[in-house]
């Protein structure tokens, strides 16, 4: 029995000690917005020694099926993360869908596993912006107008 | 001052003689059919808005210049095939006067199209307060490519003996610096973007683009306006320099 604690007491002795996992937090876990509407995302990236560089990409993806074309979203998708950059990566999202999304942040490093943050919910709400009511007396009224100015202005000259 | 007189008259003449009118008469249908179509689309949500006035905008300027130009390729020849250019030489305007008179005079039917487009930029652009933007950039950008086409407009009409070879190569040249623009891969390659920015409609077009759907700063794309800026420059620059030789009679070619 003794011989058997001795050899697991030298067993956790030479294994070395388990090092702290790199992670991702973001500032908030859920957000609610109107489309169009623009939002400012805050990741903080903790990174134990020996962790080194790589690209944090941000991601939206749809609860509810809707297809997200990220080019809309954001035009920075991906972000380089080098040993000395400030682990803190502010991303701005502009919310183009209705629905419920789950934005999340994902650190590929060159080495390693994925680092993926957990995800924030976005919940969009619709807002109507165009109005056909407004566009077609624009439509309707700007020719006409011309229309009968071009019509005054030949009768007046036939005369 | 002699210039003055002469874009006096020119305007008259375009826009009292009834041609001006019915351009734009023309030009606004075929906005209010564009923006009709935009506003009525359902699946458009605030992201396309901003692309719905941006298409407004390349609309307007793309046909505003087409119009110039076609005036002002009409402005040298025409009078020659009419027989009228002689009456003007024999004024006391000098042919710098003439050539700065007619292009003054087509660019007022730049400024008319710019007029007319207001209203439309406003419908669109309202839920998202970008009309007052895309109209100060059309009146901007337009301008500078409206000179610049205009002027070699009127270069090409003075230098060509009949006025169909004129306005038929200043149609070609507007299509061939039009046509690249409807390639949607052309910027993201290296050739590309080359393409684009020493093209002065491609380059104009997307920095409006830039400004208008992206949202980038006046400031960022601001190169992209070399091309239209350099081509203005240079084309007035040979007008001044060499009108008093290219304004002038050619043997045989008045209707009279």
């Amino acid at each position: 029995m003794s011989l058997l604690n001795l050899l697991a007491a030298a067993v956790v002795a030479v294994m070395p000690a388990a090092s702290p996992e790199p992670a991702i937090t973001l500032t908030s876990d859920q957000l609610t917005a109107v489309t169009g509407q623009t939002l400012s995302l805050e990741s903080v990236l903790t990174r134990p020694d020996g962790v080194q560089s790589g690209v944090a990409h941000l991601n939206v993806t749809s609860l509810d099926g809707v297809y997200v074309d990220l080019e809309d979203w954001t035009m920075d998708v991906t972000q380089p993360v080098g040993p000395d950059t400030d682990s803190q990566l502010s991303w701005e999202v502009q919310a183009v869908n209705s629905g419920h999304f789950a934005l999340y942040v994902v650190l590929v490093p060159k080495t390693g596993s994925l680092v993926v943050s957990p995800p924030v919910l976005l919940t969009v709400t619709a807002r109507q912006t165009l109005d056909t009511g407004g566009a077609l007396p624009v439509a309707v009224a700007v020719p006409a107008i011309l229309g009968l100015a071009i019509l005054a202005t030949r009768l007046r000259t036939a005369r | 001052m002699s210039a003055v007189v002469v874009a006096e008259q020119e305007s008259r003449d375009l826009w009292v003689g009834g041609r001006g009118p019915l351009l734009v008469f023309a030009f606004s249908v075929l906005l209010s059919a564009m923006t009709y179509l935009a506003a009525t689309n359902r699946a458009m949500n605030f992201l396309e808005q901003r692309e719905a006035v941006n298409l407004t905008v390349q609309v307007s300027l793309t046909v505003g210049v087409l119009l110039t130009l076609l005036v002002s390729a009409d402005a040298i020849s025409g009078e020659r095939e009419r027989g009228t250019l002689e009456a003007l030489l024999l004024t006391p305007v000098s042919r710098r006067g003439i050539v700065g008179g007619k292009l003054v005079a087509a660019l007022t039917l730049w400024l008319a199209c710019l007029v007319v487009t207001v209203p439309y930029l406003w419908v669109l652009g309202r839920g998202v307060a970008v009309a007052g933007q895309a109209a100060l950039l059309t009146l901007i950008v337009g301008t500078l490519v409206a000179v610049g086409l205009g002027g070699l407009g009127l270069l090409i009409s003075a230098l060509t003996s009949s006025n169909k070879t004129s306005l038929a190569s200043s149609l070609l040249l507007l299509l061939v610096l039009f046509a690249p623009t409807q390639l949607p891969a052309l910027p993201k390659t290296g050739i590309g973007e080359a393409l684009v920015r020493v093209n002065p409609i491609g380059s104009s077009l997307h920095y409006v683009s830039q400004v208008l759907v992206n949202r980038r700063s006046w400031t960022y794309d601001l190169s992209y306006l070399l091309s239209p800026a350099l081509l203005a420059v240079v084309v007035c620059g040979v007008l001044i320099a060499t009108s008093p030789r290219i304004v002038k009679l050619t043997a045989g070619v008045s209707s009279e």
